[in-house]
C-alpha cells in the first residue's frame, strides 16, 4: 500500500445562532486579541456588529475590523490585513462575508505564517507542507456559503501586475468552519439548489478520485445521504430553518471531504476561468460541469458506496453489485432533473452567456494553465460542448 | 431538529508501509529536534524501537533525549511523575510513542503534563478541561489497533491514592500527526490481532449508537465497518499487510467517530474490568458483547438493521425481514466471537477471569459513574448492569 496521508483538522460548527456563541471557540482555541475581516454586505446586514456584541461580553477583544474586501479578493486587501493583524499582535482571524473576504483572509494567514509582506514573494509558491504556527482562522460565511471556506485553497488577484496568486496548502487552511443558519433565512431557492448540486459534486469526488481515503469518503457519505433526502424539500421550502441547516451541514461536510483529497484538475480550474470570464457562480458553474464530466468516470466500486449513501437500506440491497453504477448515475441525473423541475437553476453554460463560438478561446486559457497530460483540449471542448 | 453540530478531527494521519520514514521530517515541521521516546521493553524486544531510532538517527539535525520504557499495565498518576522527570531531565522538545495502549495512553498523558504546563493531571478530570498553553512536537506510533488510541481523545490514569481511574477526555491528549506502518505489526500475534479487531469492532459499534452520535459520526463508523468487513479474514488469517493497515485505518475512523461521540455500555464495562481485574478489553468485550448488544435491541433496532448491511453486505440483509435484522446483526457478532474466541482460546465468561457473584455490584457501580454512560441510547439502572455481568459470569 503506498503512503496515504489524511488530514481534515477543520472544526466544522453548525447551528441556528452560532455566531452569537463565537466566544466558545475561541476560548477553546486560547484567542485573547481578534481581527474580524469582512466585506460590505456582511457588515450591511449586521453580522459584523452580532460578533461585535457576542465578543463584547467575552475577555476576547477585538482589535482591528477590516471590512474593505469586494467581489474578490486582492493582494492589497490581504496585505494591510496580515499587516495590521501582526502592528496589533492579534492571535486569531474571524473572517465573516462572501467568498472574497474568506480568501482574503486565507490569503493574509499565509503571509502571517511566513512572515512576509507581500503576496507577489509567493510567486514560486515555495510553501512546506506542514506549518506550524499558523494564524487560527476562522471561517463564517454569509447565507449558504459555498464550501470554499473550507478548502485550503486561496486565490489573490492582482490587478496591478493583472496576475492571479493561487493557493493550495494547507498554509491557508480554515481552523474553524461556522455555519449559521439565521444568516439564510433569505435565501432564495436558485442559490439553495446551486450550493445543493455543488455540495453533491465536491461529495461524489470523495468517492471516485484515485486518492481518495476512506476518511473523505465518511465525510462524502453524510453530505450524499443528506442532499439525498433534504435538497428537494428544502427547494420547496426553504422557509424551513432544519432543513435548511441540513443543506448547511451538507456544504460543510463534502467541502472537509474534498480537503482531503486533490483539487479536480479539469473542473476547478475550468469553473475559475468561467466564472472569472462571465462573472458567473462558480459553485453553479461547477455543478453544471461536473453533471457531464461524471457521465464519463469510469465506474467502478466506488460507485457502489456512493449508491449506498443516496438511497436507504432496503432499497440499496435491491440492486445487484453490477449493476449499481448504473443506478448511481441514473440518481446523479435524476436529483439534476428533480432540481430543474422545482427551480429555475441555471443548468446550462448558455445561461450565463457561454457561447458556442467562446469555447475554443475558454478552451485555449485552460490549456495554458494546465500541467496535467491525461486533460487534452479537445476533451475540454467535448465537456464545454455538453454543458452548453 | 438539532438545533447545533460541532464535529472535529485533528490528527494528521500517515499511513502505508515506510510511513515511519516520514516521522523525522514531519517531527522537525513540528519543531521536534531533541525526541524522547516513550515505549516499552516488548517493543524493544520486537525491533521496532530500533526501527525508529533509526529513522531519527539518520536525520543529522536529530537527536534523542531520552527512551523511557518504563510503562507498567496499570500506568498510575506515580509512574506519570517519574516519566514526567525522565522528560524534563531530557532536555526534549518532542514526545513518540511507539507501543500498544498502554504506551499511547502513558504519551499522552505526558504531552497533556507538558503542553498544559502541570504536574497534576487528576485537574483535567472529565471532559476538555485542559488547554494547551506550551507547544511540544508529538507523534503517536501504534504497534496494535483497535482502540485508535493514536487519535482519540482520552486517556486513563490511576489514581495512585484512591486507587480509581483518573479519565481525561482532552484535545490536548491528540498527538499532531500518528504513523500507521503496518511493517511495525508483523510480529502481532493472530491473538492480538483478533483482540484488537473485536476492540474496533465494539468501538465502531458504540459510537454508531451513542445517544451523541450523527450523521457524520456515523458516516465514519460505516466506512470502519467497511473496512473490518473488507479486511479482517485476510488481516488475521494471511497477515495480509495491506489488509492489517487498513484495519489501522479503520481503528482511526473509528476513534474519531468515538472522540466525538464517545462511546458506550460495552466500553465502560470493559473499562471497568480492565482496572480491576486487568483483563484485556478485547476479551471483556468478547464476554459481554452479546447481552450488551440484547439490552439495546428493542431502542436500537434500526441501527442494528443498518449495521448488518454495513458488516455483513447485501445478502444477510436482504434475506431478513425488518423484524428478524436485529436479531440476525446478535446472532452474527455473536458466532463471530465464538468462533474466533474458540480458536484463540479466549474465556468466554467473566468468572474465568476470577469475578465472582459478590464482585458484580463494585463493577457496576464504577460502570454507572463512567463519563462514557450518559451517551448510551439507554439509560441504565445499576441493575440493569449487574443483570449485564450475570449473564456474563
Amino acid at each position: 500500500m503506498e503512503l496515504k496521508v489524511f488530514e481534515s483538522a477543520i472544526k466544522l460548527m453548525v447551528g441556528d445562532g452560532i455566531i452569537e456563541n463565537i466566544s466558545y471557540v475561541l476560548n477553546q482555541k486560547h484567542c485573547e486579541k481578534v481581527m474580524i475581516v469582512s466585506d460590505e454586505p456582511a457588515y450591511r446586514l449586521g453580522y459584523v456588529d452580532m460578533i461585535k456584541r457576542a465578543l463584547s461580553i467575552s475577555p476576547i477583544e477585538i482589535k482591528y475590523l477590516y471590512k474593505g474586501v469586494g467581489d474578490i479578493a486582492l493582494d492589497k486587501d490581504v496585505e494591510e490585513i496580515a499587516s495590521k493583524y501582526r502592528h496589533f499582535n492579534c492571535d486569531g482571524i474571524i473572517a465573516i462575508g462572501k467568498k472574497s473576504a474568506i480568501m482574503a483572509a486565507k490569503g493574509a494567514k499565509i503571509l502571517i505564517t511566513e512572515d512576509a509582506r507581500y503576496v507577489s514573494s509567493f510567486k514560486s509558491n515555495k510553501l512546506t507542507d506542514f506549518p506550524t504556527d499558523t494564524a487560527l482562522l476562522v471561517a463564517i460565511p454569509i447565507n449558504f456559503g459555498s464550501g470554499f471556506e473550507a478548502l485550503p485553497i486561496a486565490r489573490i488577484y492582482d490587478k496591478v501586475n493583472n496576475a492571479i496568486y493561487e493557493f493550495d496548502t494547507s498554509y491557508c487552511a480554515t481552523d474553524v468552519f461556522v455555519m449559521d443558519t439565521k444568516m439564510t433565512d433569505i435565501t432564495p431557492p436558485k442559490a439553495i439548489a446551486t450550493y445543493g448540486l455543488f455540495a453533491l459534486s465536491l461529495a461524489m469526488e470523495c468517492f471516485i478520485k484515485d486518492d481518495t481515503n476512506m476518511m473523505a469518503k465518511a465525510y462524502a457519505d453524510a453530505a450524499i445521504g443528506i442532499i439525498y433526502k433534504y435538497l428537494t424539500k428544502c427547494i420547496f421550502k426553504n422557509a424551513n430553518k432544519e432543513y435548511r441547516q441540513k443543506i448547511m451541514e451538507a456544504v460543510g461536510f463534502s467541502s472537509c471531504g474534498y480537503a482531503m483529497i486533490k483539487k479536480n484538475n479539469l473542473l476547478s480550474p475550468l469553473s475559475d476561468i468561467i466564472s472569472d470570464k462571465y462573472l458567473a457562480n462558480y459553485a453553479n458553474i461547477y455543478a453544471i460541469l461536473f453533471r457531464k464530466y461524471i457521465e464519463d468516470v469510469e465506474v467502478g466500486r466506488a460507485f457502489g458506496y456512493a449508491l449506498n449513501s443516496m438511497v436507504d437500506s432496503n432499497d440499496f440491497a435491491l440492486y445487484a453489485k453490477e449493476s449499481r453504477a448504473q443506478k448511481t448515475l441514473a440518481q446523479i441525473e435524476s436529483l439534476y432533473k428533480n432540481v430543474e423541475e422545482c427551480v429555475d437553476f441555471n443548468a446550462h453554460l448558455s445561461d450565463f452567456g457561454v457561447k458556442e463560438e467562446d469555447i475554443e478561446e475558454i478552451a485555449t486559457m485552460f490549456e495554458r494553465g494546465n500541467e496535467d497530460e491525461t486533460i487534452t483540449k479537445d476533451k475540454v471542448i467535448d465537456i464545454l460542448k455538453a454543458c452548453l | 431538529m438539532q438545533d447545533y453540530f460541532e464535529f472535529s478531527n485533528n490528527v494528521k494521519i500517515f499511513a502505508g508501509e515506510k510511513s515511519l520514514e516520514k516521522l523525522p521530517s514531519v517531527l522537525m515541521n513540528y519543531g521536534g529536534y531533541r525526541i524522547f521516546i516513550v515505549s516499552d521493553s516488548v517493543i524493544k524486544k520486537f525491533g521496532h524501537l530500533d526501527a525508529v531510532t533509526k529513522v531519527i538517527k539518520a536525520q543529522e539535525a536529530m537527536t534523542i533525549g531520552g527512551i523511557y520504557l518504563d510503562v507498567p499495565s496499570l500506568f498510575t498518576t506515580t509512574d506519570l511523575d517519574k516519566l514526567y522527570v525522565a522528560f524534563r531531565k531530557s532536555g526534549a522538545d518532542a514526545i513518540v510513542g511507539i507501543g500498544g495502549t498502554r504506551v499511547m495512553n502513558a504519551a499522552k498523558a505526558l504531552a497533556l503534563l507538558v503542553s498544559t504546563k502541570s504536574k497534576n493531571i487528576t485537574k483535567f478530570r472529565g471532559i476538555d478541561a485542559a488547554v494547551r498553553v506550551a507547544h511540544v512536537a508529538f507523534c503517536l506510533i501504534p504497534t496494535t489497533f483497535g482502540a485508535g488510541n493514536e487519535v482519540s481523545k482520552s486517556a486513563i490514569v490511576l489514581d495512585d491514592e484512591k486507587q480509581i481511574p483518573i479519565e481525561v477526555i482532552s484535545g490536548a491528549l491528540q498527538p499532531h500527526f500518528a504513523i500507521l506502518d503496518p511493517s511495525l505489526l508483523k510480529t502481532l500475534p493472530e491473538r492480538e490481532i483478533y483482540m484488537s479487531l473485536i476492540d474496533l469492532m465494539a468501538f465502531s459499534i458504540d459510537s454508531y449508537l451513542s445517544k451523541r452520535s450523527n450523521l457524520l459520526t456515523k458516516s465514519f463508523s460505516k466506512m470502519a465497518m467497511f473496512l473490518i468487513k473488507d479486511n479482517f479474514q485476510k488481516a488475521i488469517m494471511d497477515k495480509d499487510v495491506d489488509s492489517i493497515c487498513n484495519l489501522q485505518i479503520a481503528a482511526s475512523i473509528a476513534a474519531i467517530s468515538y472522540s466525538n461521540t464517545y462511546t458506550g455500555v460495552a466500553h465502560s464495562i470493559a473499562t471497568a474490568l480492565a482496572a480491576k481485574y486487568h483483563i484485556h478489553r478485547g476479551e471483556a468485550i468478547c464476554v459481554v458483547i452479546e447481552p450488551v448488544l440484547e439490552s439495546l435491541k428493542e431502542i436500537c433496532k434500526a441501527q442494528y438493521a443498518e449495521m448488518l448491511l454495513y458488516y455483513r453486505g447485501t445478502q444477510d440483509y436482504a434475506n431478513s425481514t425488518e423484524d428478524e435484522r436485529s436479531e440476525t446483526f446478535i446472532r452474527i457478532i455473536k458466532n463471530l466471537v465464538t468462533r474466533l474466541s474458540k480458536e484463540y482460546d479466549v474465556k468466554t465468561n467473566l468468572s474465568g477471569y476470577g469475578v465472582k457473584e459478590e464482585d458484580l455490584d463494585a463493577i457496576a457501580e464504577m460502570v454507572i459513574n463512567d463519563g462514557d454512560m450518559l451517551t448510551s441510547p439507554k439509560k441504565y439502572t445499576k441493575e440493569d448492569i449487574i443483570e449485564i455481568l450475570r449473564q456474563s459470569l
